[in-house]
């Protein structure tokens, strides 16, 4: 018999991160060079001190800008080629290898390659797309070859139009595709995006603040564009899945007579 | 539009499932297509609908009719209510109300708003009984339509479909001679297709 897994009152959950955080000043206590390590409350001084700066803002704004454009043109472009790819078996074939190319090559070698080849300000945005558009054109491809061809069969009889076949039968059915592509991507383009910006440092840039924090080695900062990161990536995954969410709600309903 | 059969027969892998098949259905009639199971009802109706690719003879008529079916598994949308799986079907000025309506006489009255993925087989197989009979066609196919009604139900689906679909071609698949004489159908029956042995 399986064991259930009880949900903890949220209290319990704060009183966890607290432990975790005690946890975090115990081992700054331990760590002799206090340059190696730093605790919760100067990661909280250096926090307070660059938020007040318009240049963490720019910093940051100007990354989360070039890694999220990255994404959706991967989204958009992965989408497109999915469906190019379902409908003509030449445009797959033809495709394929080069999507197992871009999913083979490691990224410090493509984040090189693209610094040769363009110039560092749009690296973050290239990676962020290399890297996300194979998760997503993989995800749809295999989300509409294994669409039940019964459901095709009735669409032909009954005449639907295509519109109504993309809104009522790929959608609903792709959607969970979707939502993991979405997820997983999420998670790539942050990680490449940042490893970018850290190898190729474009000006005003996440990364190439991490970079200046080793050089000078300023541990709380570094923690603090971590932390940063983090929090980014985690709100604009949240702000996705639920604008993905409201979405499938949506298209669950057929607008009544004069709506569509 | 009267839908002609002639010489038909359909192979797969080999297999003759259908040999040589001669039928005629006249625009507005209504025909039960018969047989044992195994014999070529659904292939041949798949055929009719354009589902399948004879591999001789043909079919005349087919080209100019709009059709409608009934499927033997439901293939409805799971996500959406019964209302909506019917509207999908329906030209543009079909009403939801209109199908309300239709759903009350086919006792849905309480359904009309569920996700069809929480209703009932026989509920289901309602729902898409009601979506062959509203969209727009002038020949509707339905596949053992009254697997898993009730004798009540069967009678009441079955005079529905006898007013909704009139001076529409009706062909229904059944193993039941009754439903025929409920439908006032002619029938055709078909038989299983005997592999001639091959002496070696």
């Amino acid at each position: 018999m399986k064991r259930r897994y009880k949900s903890l009152p949220p209290v319990i959950r704060w009183l966890v991160i607290v432990f975790w955080v005690l946890i975090w000043q115990l081992c700054s206590y331990l760590v002799p060079y206090k340059f190696l390590f730093a605790s919760p409350v100067q990661v909280m001084a250096a926090f307070g001190q660059l938020c007040f700066s318009a240049d963490f803002w720019l910093t940051t704004a100007s990354s989360f800008w070039k890694i999220s454009a990255g994404f959706f043109l991967a989204l958009l472009t992965g989408c497109l080629l999915a469906a190019f790819s379902y409908r003509f078996v030449i445009v797959r074939e033809l495709l394929m290898p080069l999507i197992r190319l871009i999913k083979a090559i490691p990224v410090a070698s493509f984040i090189i390659l693209v610094i040769l080849w363009f110039n560092s300000s749009s690296l973050s945005t290239i990676i962020s797309f290399s890297m996300v558009l194979p998760v997503i054109y993989i995800n749809i491809l295999q989300g509409l070859d294994s669409y039940d061809e019964k459901m095709l069969e009735m669409a032909y009889v009954f005449r639907l139009s295509l519109v109504r076949r993309i809104r009522y039968l790929y959608i609903p059915a792709l959607m969970p595709y979707f939502v993991t592509a979405c997820s997983l991507g999420l998670g790539f383009c942050w990680k490449s995006g940042v490893a970018a910006e850290v190898i190729g440092q474009p000006a005003h840039s996440i990364g190439g603040e991490i970079y200046m924090t080793k050089l000078n080695l300023l541990t709380p900062e570094l923690f603090v564009w971590t932390i940063v990161i983090i929090l980014i990536s985690a709100s604009f995954e949240k702000l996705i899945m639920f604008f993905l969410h409201k979405l499938e709600k949506k298209i669950s309903h057929l607008p009544r007579q004069g709506q569509e | 539009m009267d839908l002609t059969i002639r010489q038909l027969t359909k192979k797969f892998n080999d297999q003759i499932v259908l040999h040589d098949i001669n039928a005629d259905f006249e625009q507005g009639s209504v025909t039960c297509i018969t047989g044992p199971s195994g014999c070529g009802k659904t292939t041949l109706i798949h055929c009719i609908l354009g589902l399948y690719k004879p591999d001789s003879g043909e079919i005349t008529g087919a080209a100019d009719t709009r059709f409608a079916a009934v499927f033997q598994e439901n293939r409805l949308c799971p996500q959406l209510d019964a209302i909506t799986n019917v509207q999908l079907a329906c030209k543009k000025n079909v009403s939801a109300a209109e199908i309300c309506t239709s759903l009350d006489a086919m006792g849905l009255t309480d359904y009309a708003g569920k996700q069809v993925s929480s209703l009932s087989g026989g509920m289901k197989r309602r729902v898409s009984i009601l979506r062959a009979l509203m969209a727009e066609s002038d020949c509707i196919i339905m596949d053992e339509p009254f697997k898993g009604l009730d004798d009540a139900l069967k009678d009441q689906v079955i005079s529905y479909i006898r007013n909704k679909a009139k001076g529409k071609t009706l062909l229904v698949v059944t193993h039941d001679l009754r439903d025929a004489e409920k439908l006032n159908a002619k029938i055709l029956t078909l038989t299983a297709f005997q592999q001639p042995f091959l002496l070696i």
